[in-house]
């Protein structure tokens, strides 16, 4: 990296920033000299901080960077301690505060404005880790040491990989892959946090501007990564690869490996194209909205003031707390769908209300429990006396044929019509919670007591 | 994906939540995962998509995201993240009776008891890793970011129980809300704050950095800033910014100077 280069290409500007010179005063001397130890020491810390923090950031895609690996090779290579290498991750995590002009259109002095987007690194709130990440500006300045300008420029170094297979560079080749890989990394998860946010009017007109020379930019290395692949499988570079593998030594990557690297990048690019439509679209979109700051420490307070009542608290647990699955076994029900029907008191006659039903041949249990209680039921309510279930259970008419009938016993209650009394009028009653039996299979029926009465026709009000 | 696999990422996702096809420096792949990626890497989009539906049926969703989308995902690496589907009914296996027995201290607490304090301590853990860090809700990317540590937890939890007993029932703290975080005494925030970092680990919403250290999911982050309009900001009536009438509350923590004892007594009634 050419961090000579871009020190050089700011170092003056950055001496008329600092310079204290007052306007109508005489001149002062521009020195040729400037402070310090004059041993690039400090220098060459902070740079291979940069270098380091990028590098890491490539290879493993975290937030943060551990930094005890660092703070010891760098106190081993310069004698000095952690803590003398720990001071460089404060200078350059500390910001300073820059001022410049701005000038109008018609060329006057607009104004002054300053920024402290200076720092190239940052660490992380809590100061119990030993991490730390660059900055936005920290990532600048690495891309402009390396020479890299952003994803528009892209296609030309995902040329640069086409290229050096032809030349047999295999090694600038990987570099160039892994280059372009950590790019189109950067650019997208860019536009994903700033879909998080919401983003300023000239942000958005950018994005907008440009929005097609994104896409065009993307395409283009694209259709470049994956020729790079197929170039790769052809068998005079394979051949080439092979011959720079053995004269590289036996730290040269292998065929397979180098041909998964160039697979990342493809990959990378081709999940970046297929997503970069939807998402600038969404990003210059006006009316997207996003969820910004809550402050939950008040809301805290205020719902203790008032809470949500039960159910709505039950609700939003529910909806984002921590859920388990309830239960581990399955519930006795679950399985009755699989169990033999034992006891089904289903027909699987159509049920119809035909009285040729009721004669025909086919014995349901209906049939059957009409025509051999009907007469009973028919008979006691005719004497004037009521037939309430828990009679008609305790009299033994829920079962027949050693079979439960309960449903058709209930249904007599539902419709009396079934006991074909045309003479008198059915009236069905019931007693709140008066029911309380044991059934002959040994269940247990509770709930409301029906009771059936019959009531002459005439006569009646 | 055929339906024997389908069952074994289903199974897999009910306990662990979601699935890495890498495992990057800082972690290690669970057991099986390996394998589970290995389907979902290989399935054909048809595939997903009947295994997106059969998650349907239980109101839940399969999000994928690359290296690409976050930092945290291994470099060509992919995760899928087994999500609640916010407009989707919630299948009847999920619960959060674990949730009750664990935040409750003492025999027959009641489910408002136990939601209570769950509330509170969660509200005291979404300002340590939203509020405190400037983050907003929709700021999946932070989710690296959204570290805090267990001291840290405990320490939101006593001094906002400190502000809720300034505050009192006189100037208008709803009595039960009163009652049940007035009641707590020494070691047991302690504890509720145990069982809830343990609730929130069991379900992988955060993950446990070291003995004291926590950090937000990918999982959390990324179901939070889908469903918290939906659901939570609904439920509990929180305004954008804030919540209904928070003026009265700044004034009332504001003028937080003991007050002389106005009508002392006039709650006393019956």
């Amino acid at each position: 990296m050419d961090w000579e280069q871009l020190l050089g290409l700011s170092v003056r500007l950055l001496d008329a920033h600092d310079s204290g010179h007052s306007p109508g005063a005489a001149t002062p001397v521009v020195n040729e000299d400037r402070a310090g130890r004059m041993d690039g020491l400090w220098l060459n810390m902070a740079t291979e901080l940069l270098e380091y923090l990028n590098e890491y950031e490539a290879a493993t895609n975290e937030s943060w960077v551990p930094l005890d690996e660092f703070l010891c090779e760098m106190s081993d290579r310069h004698n000095v301690t952690e803590d003398d290498v720990r001071w460089v991750v404060n200078l350059l995590s500390t910001p300073t505060r820059l001022t410049t002009i701005s000038v109008n259109d018609v060329g006057d002095v607009a104004g002054t404005s300053s920024t402290k987007a200076t720092a190239l690194v940052e660490r992380p709130r809590y100061k119990t880790l030993n991490k730390c990440r660059l900055t936005r500006q920290g990532r600048i300045a690495v891309k402009l040491a390396k020479g890299v300008q952003g994803v528009l420029y892209s296609q030309y170094d995902a040329m640069k990989i086409i290229l050096a297979l032809h030349q047999g560079d295999f090694l600038s080749a990987l570099n160039q892959a892994d280059a372009v890989n950590q790019e189109v990394r950067g650019f997208s998860q860019e536009l994903t946090r700033l879909l998080e946010q919401p983003v300023s009017l000239e942000t958005r007109e950018a994005y907008n501007k440009q929005k097609d020379a994104y896409l065009d930019a993307i395409q283009s290395v694209d259709k470049t990564a994956e020729q790079a692949l197929v170039l790769f499988n052809t068998t005079g570079v394979k051949e080439s690869f092979s011959a720079w593998a053995e004269e590289f030594g036996p730290s040269a990557p292998s065929e397979a490996a180098f041909r998964e690297r160039l697979r990342d990048t493809v990959r990378s690019v081709n999940s970046l194209s297929g997503h970069m439509r939807s998402m600038i679209g969404e990003l210059v979109s006006a009316e997207r909205e996003v969820v910004g700051n809550v402050d939950f420490t008040r809301v805290a307070i205020q719902l203790v003031f008032s809470p949500p009542n039960e159910n709505e608290l039950a609700s939003a647990i529910m909806s984002l707390g921590p859920w388990a699955p309830t239960s581990i076994l399955p519930d006795a029900s679950d399985l009755l769908g699989i169990l033999p029907p034992t006891n089904d008191t289903r027909t699987f006659t159509d049920l119809t209300f035909d009285e040729a039903v009721l004669d025909s041949e086919s014995q349901t249990i209906l049939v059957d429990f009409l025509t051999t209680y009907g007469p009973l039921i028919r008979e006691t309510l005719r004497s004037g006396q009521s037939v309430s279930l828990t009679k008609a259970i305790s009299e033994g008419l829920v079962e027949i044929n050693n079979q439960l009938a309960l449903s058709e016993l209930v249904g007599v209650y539902v419709s009396p019509d079934w006991l074909q009394m045309d003479d008198v009028v059915l009236r069905v009653g019931f007693k709140n919670n008066g029911l309380n039996m044991k059934l002959p299979d040994g269940g247990q029926l509770w709930g409301d007591e029906l009771i059936l009465e019959a009531v002459p026709r005439e006569g009646e009000g | 994906m055929n339906m024997i696999e389908m069952g074994q990422v289903f199974a897999y996702l009910l306990k662990y939540r979601y699935v890495e096809s890498k495992s990057g420096d800082q972690k290690r792949h669970r057991p099986g995962e390996g394998d589970i990626a290995a389907i979902l890497q290989s399935c054909s989009p048809e595939a997903f998509e009947s295994f997106q539906q059969f998650l349907d049926g239980h109101g839940l969703q399969l999000r994928e995201y690359r290296d690409t989308d976050f930092k945290g995902i291994a470099p060509g690496g992919r995760i899928w993240l087994m999500m609640r589907n916010p407009t989707g009914v919630v299948a009847p296996y999920m619960g959060v009776d674990r949730l009750h027995q664990m935040m409750a201290l003492r025999e027959n607490e009641s489910r408002l008891t136990t939601s209570t304090w769950f509330l509170h301590v969660w509200l005291m853990y979404l300002a340590l890793i939203y509020t405190r860090l400037g983050r907003g809700v929709a700021e999946v990317s932070k989710y690296q970011d959204a570290v805090f540590t267990k001291t840290q937890l405990v320490e939101a939890v006593v001094s906002h129980l400190e502000q809720v007993r300034r505050i009192g029932v006189d100037k208008g703290a709803e009595e039960t809300v009163f009652a049940i975080l007035d009641a707590a005494k020494g070691g047991e925030v302690d504890r509720r704050v145990n069982s809830f970092l343990d609730l929130m680990r069991d379900a992988a919403l955060i993950v446990s950095i070291d003995s004291d250290t926590y950090q937000q999911t990918l999982l959390g982050a990324a179901e939070f800033s889908e469903s918290y309009g939906r659901t939570l900001q609904h439920y509990l009536h929180i305004e954008e910014g804030g919540v209904d009438g928070l003026e009265n509350v700044t004034n009332i923590l504001m003028a937080d100077s003991p007050e002389e004892n106005r009508e002392g007594s006039a709650h006393v009634s019956d």
